[in-house]
């Protein structure tokens, strides 16, 4: 049991509301049954309604303290109910009882589930399965568990990371919501989005302005003409994307050379913005 | 005119076919749990089958703008292979309660055996203790006693004919269903069950009350855009659009929404937040509509 959103959950229901999930929750905690849980979790939207949860300042300080960034996205009354049922499976048990739930699932409850894994006492547990989510084309999934989420940051290794932030960017999904998008970077993240981009020139097609970041740090040899290519040719938002990561570059040869093009740095954006910027323009 | 088209079985059908659908009006509809043309062999084909059923096939109509329904059950076919479907029964509550589950079936009868009486019955009980809508299956062979016989064991069990569907009824069939109280739905079907011009001519004689109108379009020869062709050739012939509305549209949504899982609300003010999980954010529409590459498409990545 998580007593944060026990806690803080209760006060938000219905006084209905609140007693059926009390029952459940008292019924699973004397004598658990999973076809209980089962029902009782695919129950919760009837029961518990699906309205959008408003919290004051001190409680999202409490989610906070246990759930890194949980203010970055609003939660609904069943999602949090059924999350709750979820940390209230014993830990020697909720493996295999969650990953029958994760293959039975529907899509509002696969939502709520990979929301909810990093507040499982044994979250770590959950990494082939968080990774198995990832693989999903439907794109509220995929948001639940890639973006405002903090599981992916702290428990995925490079490689899956990399593959999430990969098929964030294939999927159009907004990056700059990936949560710690910016300490996760690495080289071989760098390289294969240079390779990507290389890709869409070559079939004449936009590369997205949000794509530098992933360069921005890892600047070389190798990447700088294509920088330099969209510096000279790209719209305003990719000029700027260009600008930054040639500025923000640790590359002499880059730095020199965006010195010569007399452009002011001042003033650049901060990522996140840039990603903002081109997901208003809806490209 | 918007339309619901209570019955299709859309895990068949291409996405030409869902645009096709939503340019002619159609805004919800329904998907029962059937067979797929030949027999399963294992449990974890019914699993992955009612998986589809609420959630990818589910998502891939909404990025069409139609609300996807489905209704959960073990069809009589399959009921003859009774290790299996001991095995299918026990995952019928696992997904009886999910989202967007508007009823039990099709169930009923195909060649009228024993076995398929016996999952017939179970599952008209696990109906009743979930208070859901039954749409019911009438077999093609024999149809007037299986579909006689079906009521029968529907009133045997208690069950309320305001909350079954009879389908696939005909000009044999259909008074006495209309008769006994139950929703009477006809499946617009080339060639083999009703055509179009018949359904014009029974909507004459028995008038819009509790009659639906269905294509049932899957893997064989079958027509999706069945619902709205049909209102048109009904608009041609004289039949009021206020009775056109009640058997492509209302008489359908009043049925299944005894479920508390559909409303009209579901498509008319979608939330903000499904609208940008299903569409603006989606690359199958996008890429799709705007240019002529596929290399964007979605089920690539």
């Amino acid at each position: 049991m998580n007593g944060t959103i026990h806690h803080i959950l209760l006060r938000h229901l219905s006084p209905e509301g609140r007693r059926w999930l009390e029952g459940k929750l008292a019924a699973l905690e004397t004598d658990f049954k999973p076809r209980s849980f089962y029902l009782a979790f695919g129950a919760c939207p009837r029961f518990l309604g699906k309205d959008e949860l408003q919290f004051t300042e001190a409680e999202y300080s409490s989610f906070n303290a246990i759930y890194p960034n949980f203010g970055a996205t609003s939660w609904t009354n069943d999602e949090l109910g059924r999350i709750l049922l979820m940390c209230a499976l014993p830990p020697s048990d909720n493996h295999a009882v969650l990953e029958e739930l994760f293959n039975t699932a529907d899509y509002r409850e696969l939502m709520a589930l990979y929301r909810g894994l990093y507040f499982l006492s044994n979250a770590g547990d959950f990494t082939d399965r968080a990774r198995e989510g990832l693989r999903t084309n439907m794109v509220g999934v995929f948001d639940a568990l890639a973006l405002d989420n903090p599981y992916p940051a702290r428990y995925l290794s490079e490689d899956a990371w990399n593959q999430m932030v990969l098929k964030a960017k294939f999927m159009q999904r907004p990056m700059y919501r990936i949560y710690r998008i910016e300490e996760r970077k690495n080289q071989k993240l760098a390289d294969i989005f240079l390779d990507y981009a290389e890709e869409r020139w070559s079939a004449h097609r936009p590369v997205s302005p949000e794509l530098w970041r992933f360069v921005a740090g890892f600047v070389s040899e190798r990447s700088l003409p294509g920088l330099q290519k969209t510096f000279r040719e790209g719209d305003e938002l990719e000029r700027v994307a260009a600008t930054k990561a040639l500025h923000d570059s640790n590359h002499a040869p880059a730095r020199e050379w965006l010195a010569e093009q007399g452009v002011s740095t001042d003033n650049l954006p901060p990522w996140n913005e840039i990603g903002r910027r081109h997901e208003r323009a809806g490209v | 005119m918007q339309f619901i088209d209570p019955h299709v079985h859309m895990v068949s059908r291409t996405t030409d076919d869902y645009e096709a659908m939503r340019a002619a009006g159609i805004v919800a509809l329904i998907e029962p749990a059937f067979w797929l043309g030949q027999p399963r062999t294992a449990a974890g084909s019914f699993r992955d089958y009612f998986s589809t059923l609420v959630g990818w096939e589910r998502f891939r109509s909404s990025q069409f703008g139609i609300r996807h329904y489905c209704t959960i059950g073990l069809n009589s076919k399959e009921a003859n292979n009774e290790a299996l479907a001991e095995e299918v029964m026990d995952l019928l509550p696992l997904y009886a309660t999910k989202e967007g589950v508007v009823a039990i079936g099709e169930i009923g009868y195909d060649d009228q055996t024993a076995a398929e009486d016996k999952y017939f019955r179970q599952q008209i009980e696990l109906a009743l203790e979930l208070d859901l809508p039954i749409l019911i299956h009438t077999p093609h062979r024999d149809k007037k006693n299986g579909t006689y016989r079906s009521m029968d064991v529907l009133e045997e069990h208690g069950c309320d004919p305001t909350k079954v569907i009879i389908d696939h009824c005909n000009e044999e069939t259909a008074q006495e269903v209309l008769d006994r109280g139950y929703w009477t739905a006809f499946t617009i079907y080339p060639g083999t069950k009703m055509g179009n011009e018949r359904m014009v001519d029974l909507m004459k004689h028995y008038g819009p009350e509790r009659i639906i109108v269905d294509s049932s379009a899957d893997w064989g020869i079958s027509d999706p855009l069945s619902v709205p062709k049909t209102a048109a050739l009904m608009l041609e012939r004289g039949i009021s659009e206020e009775d056109v509305r009640k058997v492509t549209y209302q008489n359908a949504l009043t049925a299944y929404s005894q479920s508390g899982q559909m409303k009209e609300s579901d498509w008319l003010d979608a939330p903000e937040i499904d609208r940008s999980q299903l569409f603006s954010g989606n690359s199958v529409l996008r890429n799709g509509r705007r240019t002529t590459s596929s290399s964007d498409n979605i089920i690539e990545n």
